[in-house]
């Protein structure tokens, strides 16, 4: 690895010039395109992989292998690229690419990637793509508490590589390899014997064991697993695990007081994700928050990997050519639970029935879970206002309580609350719509245990996937026919992001600021892709976008969260109304008026196995390392390489970069000497002067002028014309009450030489323009690039103030934020510096944004001096977006 | 519906393959019939005659060649489309010698299958008027 990076700075160092040469700009713009070129492929290749993963295409690892292999290619080159222009400012780059390549690789071969060794995580640090690493149960009570905001109790997860290094410590493995030798012999048995065993697991159901003994091969009988059970328990927790463990424990117990009580949960690599293994490893309740107690029952859950029940699934447990089955184990806090039990977010035995039903008992939920009490019953009609359709009250003659010194009991309930109902109306209420919103997020009808505090709170301990004992016959799975009862609205406008089926009301989004306002369970109908929409991504039906690609950011998230999604429709936002129910069927492409639940049916029943194949997941564990953007501001201080944790934030700091290298003023400078310069000739005084580097002005006649028709610059024309807009270019003098330093503000650039060094500089191609202004103390920039390809297109604007004083400087910024908001740019505002930007929009589109943000620049000039107070800020703000240019 | 009484066969070892094709048929309204083994795939052919068959064709043991060639035998009007990882011209030229009607290489979107399964529907439909 040192070795390798030593080579690389060798080859950098020879092939690049040294440092401080200054370059010319045309080379300058050359390396720039090439970045930027580089930086788009790579994008490009990183959204054919994540587009993958909408369930819309069949691919095989060869497609995995070679498309990592030409964006790992790409990544690499846009890294040169930038220290070709940069002049090796960023050699630094190549050694976080080659960490992030080599995770990628061991995940390639088949082992866990470095960074993912934390033994012990707290659920807030758990997000869904570490599921491989906590289990699906710890995954998805992390996903209910950090995305869905529902009450989890606290606690963290005993990772799955802990469970590696703990059976690696103790030498489990081998000594498993040791049994098996051992029990197949004793495991011979009489033909009679066989035979009879054979009949008994048939019985049961268990034929393929039933095949196995009459085979005879491998058969291992119980006393097998008995003896794996005990090398788990008698095994020794490795040193540093056991002092996180005892980290995590002191943060609970600071908490929740030293005598608080955990659960010690199983939580297997693919419990709950595709196989139920229901409640056949272990739960361990009310351990004392110690770590001796811990540890013991922490191997106690292992252990339960080879228990009794769980041998039926012993080809998952101990596959023959892949590693063991892991396990991890989530440790939670008790909740005094008052009332608690179990609910179905749908009915399993018919689907057709939109209820949730909900058991309950007193004190601890093992009673209902286990079956082993006449609980309480409920059944909740699954929407607004959740009328409890039919209830019966239990004998619940025995509860389960927390014994003081650790473990349950289970006691007798004295006969008044065995008649009473252990839930009252508003809390049967409150569960159903917890279970609704539940499912909802899984896309699945779910299985929830939960409990109720003293204070009267809900809290969630664990959902997985509801088994459904009576799927859709063949009949209704066959559902074209009874589709065609219902309208559509919309059919085959844009492009599938995500598939699947969505349905709920019509949220049509206007300003960026109304997602907070979001309802739960809406249709999202924007015009615009956004990455923003993340944060209400968990919560919503579907989306619809009237401009996007299936290859943004965005369908990316929505990939992610399994939100069917259609983009690029064109004219969503137009022809759905806010409100309205729909249904969005983003397999065939199709928008129904109203609820189609026949859709909705044939999605709970739907085969998700697509989600849980090989590829499907090893594709998603690289993406880890690939599509997610930790860089976001470049204000903030992990703005560096160390900082970049995925080839998407390499990406990102490279452009940023580059860009920076672009807008040094300092090169323009010589340029200007050179005379390489024209000088803008339009009606306003804006003393720009232009650099054209292939196809951005087509002058007339040899001369250092350029007017308004001569401007062949897609963006840069735009952004003339909205200087030039009638009323927006004040020359008159403000009348000052401050006298400062306005006349600087107003000075214009002395152009009476070519000497001087002109400070408002266009740079300058036909689909480019990089725009630096200087009125007074302020500085502007512009980067844009606006072309036919949606993908390429970009406004990056950048406001730095100074002078009169700071309050005044962030009211202006104030000023700035709140217009460019409103034109949908995503707005960064610190102090005096605000940073907008947006990108993937239409050419159309763009030259409209250009000409606003052209008049934008030439109203506000002056305006510091007139923004006295907030009041003000909000006037003038009004004034612009209505076209009313008028200072007064 | 249209759809209705076209008989599909799908083979693939890959069982993603075969649920998500078998899944999103079906919902189309196709008669579908699954298998993810060329053996078991090729026995049923003996039997029974299909309209469409969309065949892996890299598999362990009776590979798509063979599930073609069966097919073709059989019944001659059978359409074979074949889907592989590794679109070799080589194989593809022998494959359109055998008479598949069209190959399709991974990664592939499954709207692609629908339409060449359409467009094989149509000229089944031709063929017959």
């Amino acid at each position: 690895m040192k070795n390798l990076l030593e080579s690389f700075k060798k080859y950098f160092v020879k092939k690049t010039p040294a440092t401080d040469v200054k370059l010319s700009v045309r080379i300058v713009f050359n390396r720039f395109r090439q970045v930027l070129d580089s930086n788009n492929r790579s994008l490009e290749i990183m959204a054919d992989m994540g587009d993958k993963l909408g369930g819309n295409y069949i691919f095989d690892i060869n497609y995995i292998k070679k498309s990592y292999s030409k964006l790992s290619d790409s990544v690499f080159q846009s890294i040169y690229n930038l220290n070709l222009l940069s002049q090796n400012k960023y050699l630094y780059l190549h050694r976080i690419f080659e960490k992030i390549n080599d995770q990628i690789s061991r995940i390639l071969q088949g082992k866990a990637p470095l960074d993912l060794r934390e033994p012990v995580l707290f659920y807030r640090e758990i997000s869904w793509e570490m599921s491989d690493e906590v289990g699906g149960k710890n995954a998805g009570l992390a996903e209910l508490t950090n995305h869905l905001r529902l009450n989890v109790p606290e606690g963290f997860a005993i990772t799955v590589g802990a469970f590696r290094d703990f059976v690696e410590y103790n030498r489990i493995e081998e000594k498993i390899n040791a049994l098996k030798q051992k029990y197949r012999k004793a495991a011979k048995r009489s033909h009679q014997e066989s035979v009879m065993s054979a009949i008994t697991f048939a019985e049961a159901g268990e034929h393929e064991t039933a095949k196995e003994i009459l085979r005879e091969e491998d058969y291992l009988d119980d006393s097998f697993f008995w003896a794996v059970q005990d090398l788990f328990r008698k095994g020794k927790i490795p040193p540093y695990l056991e002092t996180q463990l005892e980290k995590a424990l002191e943060i609970l117990r600071a908490k929740n007081g030293e005598n608080c009580r955990i659960a010690v949960r199983s939580s297997a690599e693919r419990e709950d994700l595709e196989f139920s293994f229901a409640g056949q490893f272990e739960t361990l309740l009310n351990v004392p928050a110690d770590l001796k107690q811990i540890e013991k029952a922490y191997k106690e859950v292992l252990s339960s990997l080879y228990s009794a029940g769980a041998i039926s699934y012993k080809d998952l447990i101990m596959p023959k050519d892949k590693p063991m089955m892991a396990m991890s184990v989530g440790c939670v806090k008790m909740v005094n639970s008052q009332v608690s039990g179990v609910m179905y977010s749908s009915d399993p035995n018919d689907l057709n029935n939109d209820v949730v039903i909900i058991s309950a008992n007193w004190g601890l939920g093992k009673t209902v879970v286990d079956g082993s009490v006449d609980a309480d019953y409920y059944i909740v009609l699954k929407e607004e206002p959740y009328e409890i359709l039919d209830r019966k009250v239990g004998g619940k003659k025995l509860a389960a309580v927390a014994v003081k010194d650790g473990g349950i009991k289970e006691i007798g309930v004295s006969e008044e609350k065995q008649r009473a109902q252990c839930l009252a109306d508003e809390q049967i209420r409150d569960l159903a719509r917890q279970a609704v919103l539940i499912e909802h997020y899984m896309k699945k009808p779910q299985d929830i245990e939960w409990a109720i505090d003293e204070k009267g709170e809900i809290f969630i301990l664990q959902s997985r996937p509801l088994k459904i004992v009576a799927p859709l016959s063949g009949a209704a799975i066959n559902i074209t026919a009874s589709l065609e009862k219902y309208s559509v609205i919309m059919e085959n406008q844009g492009k599938i992001a995500r598939r699947g089926v969505g349905a709920g009301r019509v949220f049509i989004l206007k300003r960026m600021e109304d997602l907070q306002n979001f309802i739960p369970g809406s249709v999202l109908v924007a015009r615009h892709d956004s990455s923003h929409f993340i944060k209400i991504m968990p919560k919503a039906s579907a989306i619809i976008t009237d401009i996007g690609t299936p290859t943004s950011h965005m369908a990316n998230i929505a990939r992610e969260f399994q939100v069917p999604t259609i983009v690029n429709t064109g004219i969503g936002t137009s022809i759905l109304k806010h409100g309205d129910e729909i249904t969005v069927d983003a397999d065939d492409n199709r928008i129904y008026a109203g609820i189609v639940k026949e859709l909705l049916k044939y999605r709970i029943t739907e085969d998700m196995i697509l989600m849980e194949t090989d590829e499907f997941r090893l594709l998603k564990k690289i993406l880890r390392y690939i599509t997610p953007l930790n860089l976001i501001d470049p204000l903030l201080e992990s703005f560096t390489p160390e900082g970049c944790k995925t080839y998407h934030d390499i990406i990102r700091f490279i452009h940023e970069k580059a860009i920076a290298e672009l807008v040094d003023i300092d090169r323009y400078k010589e340029v200007l000497r050179n005379n390489i310069a024209v000088r803008l000739d339009v009606p306003v005084p804006t003393g720009i002067f232009i650099i054209d580097i292939g196809g951005g002005l087509d002058l007339k006649e040899d001369k250092n002028e350029a007017s308004f028709d001569e401007i062949t610059s897609i963006p840069f024309r735009a952004i003339v014309k909205g200087m030039m807009h009638p009323g927006v270019w004040h020359s008159e003098a403000i009348s000052m009450k401050i006298n400062d330093f306005m006349s600087s503000m107003l000075k214009m650039p002395d152009i009476s030489g070519m000497s001087y060094l002109g400070e408002n500089v266009a740079v300058v191609s036909r689909e480019y323009v990089n725009l630096s202004l200087r009125f007074g103390y302020h500085f502007n920039m512009m980067d844009c690039y606006c072309s036919e390809n949606i993908k390429d297109n970009h406004v990056y604007f950048r406001f730095v103030g100074g002078a009169t004083d700071i309050t005044k400087r962030s009211r202006r910024a104030e000023l700035l934020g709140s217009i460019l908001r409103e034109f949908n740019m995503r707005t960064n505002i610190k102090g005096d510096l605000i940073i907008a930007r947006t990108d993937n929009i239409t050419r159309l589109e763009m030259e409209e944004l250009l000409d606003y943000l052209g008049r934008l620049i030439a109203y506000t000039r002056q305006l510091d001096a007139l923004l006295y107070d907030e009041q003000a800020v909000k006037y003038y703000a009004r004034n612009f977006l209505e076209e009313n240019y008028r200072l007064e | 519906m249209i759809n209705e009484g076209c008989r599909l066969m799908v083979v693939d070892d890959e069982l993603i393959v075969c649920k998500r094709l078998k899944q999103i048929l079906e919902k189309a309204g196709y008669d579908v019939t699954v298998f993810n083994n060329g053996e078991d795939a090729v026995k049923k052919l003996e039997l029974e005659s299909y309209d469409i068959i969309v065949t892996d064709l890299k598999m362990e043991g009776v590979d798509g060649m063979k599930i073609l060639e069966t097919a073709k035998r059989k019944n001659p009007d059978t359409r074979v489309i074949m889907i592989t990882g590794f679109a070799e011209t080589e194989t593809a030229r022998e494959a359109f010698r055998k008479g598949v009607f069209d190959f399709i290489s991974k990664p592939v979107e499954i709207d692609t299958i629908k339409q060449v399964i359409i467009k094989a529907q149509k000229e089944i439909s031709g063929s017959k008027t």
